[in-house]
């Protein structure tokens, strides 16, 4: 088909030869995101495709480079950010080329007072973030994976930030983007906030999972940073009684920073204590029983524990049903003082009037410390031999408590299964499922594993809700994404040829190809 | 006008007027009727045009009239989102939400009897509302006619991450990509006051900086418009809100930082935008922040509309010469709708 060693000589000849690798290490590294099916398959000795090689251009004219060089070869091209998506968006299943952008990480121009800043795809989320910080700036956009996600990826995966409710999410903050199309033109998409006739390309390239194109980088708009914070924490009666606080604030015109509520269980897991590290819930004492096995890890008795207790989903979430019902709802507004104040005040109020107990500032001042944390625990459940994954959907206010029953009806049968409630809107908000399951063994792993994503998208998709509100679609929902879309499908196909007449950019993500 | 339509049968279409050097013009009722008829203006080459009511024929266009095609097809009080289809007028959507005490936001005459699909088609841009957004901006979800016929679907959500925005391929694209033949709106609580507001500065540096510091301290008018008045520049504002709020103007006032001016001035302004003759406004150029003062001095009766940290979009009555996108960014749009078509490219 090709000449993969003339490609490499070529790639090298433009990047430079460190900058082209194709030892087995690096191929393994790049062969996988942060699916967690990628793991239960390499568990089940199934271990995804890897790419031919992996190249790190430094500049957008070697971007440009390695896409015409690609093309002319028909070779698939993956661009890579940081590799932490959870739906295998970067997987290269048709093995090729992966082009990783993180030695595109300058910050090419802070406006403060245009409130504007320039920034490359690779720049990595968290160091981004801190050198606006020094400036007295923020981009406002807190992924819980922002130590170890890029500017690319966010905007290649339609990313949403823990504080979306009053930044927006990714596409909400896009000015402009530097994106190399498929035959190797480094183009600038037009000012969002200049649109003249045509489609407004910004939000097209934005979520296209790498399929249209290569980012380079982007302009996004930035904000000072708060000058006051509030937080609030209240015990809601049930997670309807929250949801109504939760839609109040936002309809009323406030942009509070964080609306979180967690449904009985996640309640249950995350704790409401207002004192305790962590909350002092379940999930605080199953990440130390699962730690507790020192630097071999947990203990075969409680890993034993576990996977019965997994290994019963039906009667595990029976079981509880049986907590109570009340649920946490975390709160933290900020900017400044009057408006703070003024949205935090209302807050009260409706919390108040929906029966929710007051539990002060320790709920959300205790979350905003640990909200990277959990992320980063989930390994050890896989060494217990189980699995934990999760799935964000989205819907409208008034459709959302049939969605998330019918999720969790659905579901149950499966895995444990809890939700939490967050990135709200005017019209609706998302809800963030976990779910938690093991197997006999790998396939049976992977088997209960694809059985929990499939009733819960159908069940999804039965209720008019979106499948995806942050994560993306790369491979997790692709089978779901022609329901999703319908006839739009072309579309997209219409922008593929147009974008990507070789058809090398990460082929076979969002949508199947024809007769795959 | 009428007498300049011939009436026509197609089978493809059914019943059409005819006119003179290719005109055609086709009354349509339901979406599947719009994909049919950009099916078959495609396979004339023919332009798309929609259009209530009877219009004098142009030259190698296809008037869909969608008078017929329109209404609130449903309204989520909790969610506060209305389904309206795309006929609609925005008067006369801004009428049926009104009714269930609801809002789309403020509505500007030069746009209220312009169907909400062909709002989308032209990317409707003239009502940056700093607390609203553009008309077309609140969008949970959007079904589309496209050009091969066919009918997209898309389930209703305040955000989404499936993949692109692929419903923006029908806002701002005339209707080479699709026609919104319904859509998903939010819409908010009708104000239970508006009150106007005045504020002068001494140049358009000092106007832009004082709004941009009220939108920073979470202010945010229904409408505004920063334009020249003698010497000075005036910034004019409309604010929504709660009946007890008695000091909405007060905080404007301080948080801009500008010499209180009389309401009047401002009430003038919002009665004249508000006013459906008002029909004038199209000419859009994006100016930076620093550069509105030139922009102002090159082009009379300019009127700032979209403040913002880094600039505005000023809109002056129309001349003809609204800004075009990047060359390279037209073509590819060409492309893409060629791509549509099914055309070898």
């Amino acid at each position: 088909m090709h000449d993969l060693t003339r490609l490499l000589e070529a790639l090298a000849a433009c990047v430079g030869a460190d900058h082209v690798r194709t030892d087995a290490p690096d191929r393994d590294a790049y062969s996988r995101d942060l699916w967690p099916r990628s793991q239960l398959e390499r568990l089940a000795g199934d271990p995804p495709t890897r790419p031919q090689a992996v190249v790190w251009p430094g500049r957008p004219a070697e971007v440009a480079d390695v896409v015409r060089l690609c093309a002319a070869a028909g070779v698939p091209l993956v661009p890579f950010g940081a590799g932490s998506g959870v739906c295998g968006g970067a997987r290269p299943d048709r093995g090729g080329v992966v082009l990783d952008v993180k030695r595109l990480k300058a910050l090419r121009r802070v406006d403060e007072v245009a409130g504007e800043i320039e920034v490359e795809a690779g720049m990595m989320g968290e160091l981004l973030e801190r050198r606006l910080e020094h400036r007295g700036l923020t981009l406002g956009h807190f992924p819980s994976s922002i130590v170890c996600s890029t500017v690319g990826g966010w905007l290649a995966g339609r990313s949403a930030g823990q504080c979306s409710s009053r930044y927006g999410k990714i596409e909400d903050m896009v000015v402009d983007l530097e994106v190399v199309t498929g035959e190797g033109a480094i183009r600038r998409t037009p000012r969002a906030d200049a649109l003249g006739p045509g489609p407004d390309w910004n939000q097209l390239f934005v979520g296209s999972e790498g399929t249209l194109g290569v980012i380079t980088a982007a302009t996004l708009r930035v904000h000072p940073q708060p000058a006051e914070r509030s937080f609030g924490g209240w015990l809601m009666p049930d997670y309807r009684a929250g949801l109504a606080v939760m839609r109040g604030s936002m309809q009323a015109g406030d942009r509070p920073a964080v609306l979180r509520l967690y449904d009985a269980v996640d309640t249950f897991m995350v704790g409401a204590n207002p004192h305790a590290a962590e909350g002092g819930g379940a999930l605080s004492r199953l990440k130390g029983l699962l730690s507790a096995g020192g630097d071999g890890g947990p203990s075969r008795l409680k890993q034993t524990v576990l996977r019965t207790v997994l290994g019963s989903p039906a009667l595990t979430n029976a079981a509880v049903r049986a907590l109570p019902a009340r649920c946490l709802l975390i709160t933290v507004c900020e900017g400044e003082a009057d408006e703070v104040a003024g949205a935090h005040a209302r807050l009260e109020r409706l919390a108040a009037a929906a029966g929710g107990e007051h539990l002060g500032e320790g709920p959300g001042r205790t979350w905003l410390a640990h909200r990277h944390d959990v992320s980063f625990k989930q390994s050890k459940i896989y060494e217990a031999g189980c699995f934990v994954d999760t799935f964000e959907v989205a819907t409208t206010w008034a459709r959302l408590p049939a969605l998330y029953e019918g999720v969790k009806r659905a579901v149950g049968p499966h895995v444990l299964v809890m939700a939490h409630f967050s990135h709200a809107y005017p019209g609706g908000c998302s809800i963030y499922f976990t779910f938690a399951g093991t197997g006999r063994d790998a396939a049976a792993m992977r088997h209960t594993y694809d059985a929990a994503w499939r009733a819960g998208l159908d069940t999804a998709q039965a209720h008019g809700a979106v499948i995806a509100h942050h994560h993306g679609a790369g491979l997790s929902r692709r089978a779901h994404m022609p329901a999703a879309h319908g006839e739009a499908r072309q579309w997209f196909d219409a922008l593929k040829a147009t974008l990507d007449p070789a058809g090398i950019f990460n082929p076979g993500k969002l949508f199947a190809e024809e007769g795959a | 006008m009428k007498d300049a339509w011939t009436p026509h049968h197609d089978g493809a279409v059914g019943d059409l007027w005819t006119g003179p050097a290719g005109a055609a013009r086709l009354e349509v009722a339901e979406p599947v009727a719009v994909a049919r008829a950009l099916a078959w203006a495609a396979e004339r080459a023919l332009a798309v045009r929609v259009v209530r009511g009877v219009r004098p024929p142009a030259p190698r266009t296809l008037q869909i009239d969608v008078g017929a095609l329109a209404g609130l097809v449903a309204l989520d009080e909790i969610s506060r989102v209305a389904h309206l289809r795309g006929g609609t007028t925005w008067a006369e959507a801004e009428a049926l939400v009104a009714s269930r005490g609801l809002t789309l936001g403020p509505v500007p005459g030069c746009v209220a009897e312009t169907p909400i699909m062909a709002s989308f088609a032209a990317g409707e841009r003239r009502r940056p509302s700093p607390a609203f957004g553009h008309l077309t901006d609140g969008v949970l979800a959007l079904r589309a006619a496209l050009p091969k016929g066919l009918l997209t679907r898309s389930a209703v959500a305040p955000r989404r991450a499936t993949g692109p925005d692929l419903a923006r391929c029908v806002v701002g694209t005339g209707a080479t990509l699709g026609l919104a033949v319904d859509v998903h709106l939010q819409v908010w609580d009708r104000p239970e006051s508006r009150v106007a507001a005045a504020v002068r500065f001494p140049g358009w540096d000092a106007a832009h900086d004082g709004a941009v510091v009220a939108l920073r301290q979470g202010l945010r008018p229904a409408w505004w418009c920063a334009r020249r008045r003698g010497r000075e520049v005036e910034l004019l504002a409309e604010l929504w809100g709660d009946a007890g709020d008695a000091d909405a103007v007060g905080r404007f006032v301080d948080a801009t930082g500008g010499r209180e001016a009389p309401a009047a001035d401002a009430q003038a302004w919002i009665d004249a935008r508000a006013d459906a003759a008002d029909t004038r406004w199209s000419a859009q150029v994006a100016a930076p922040r620093g550069g509105l003062a030139a922009a102002a001095r090159a082009r009379r009766g300019i009127e700032a509309w979209d403040l913002r940290p880094a600039g505005a979009t000023l809109y002056a009555p129309r001349s003809g010469d609204a800004a075009d996108p990047p060359d390279a960014w037209a073509a590819l749009a060409d492309r893409l709708a060629e791509h549509l078509r099914g055309e070898d490219v």
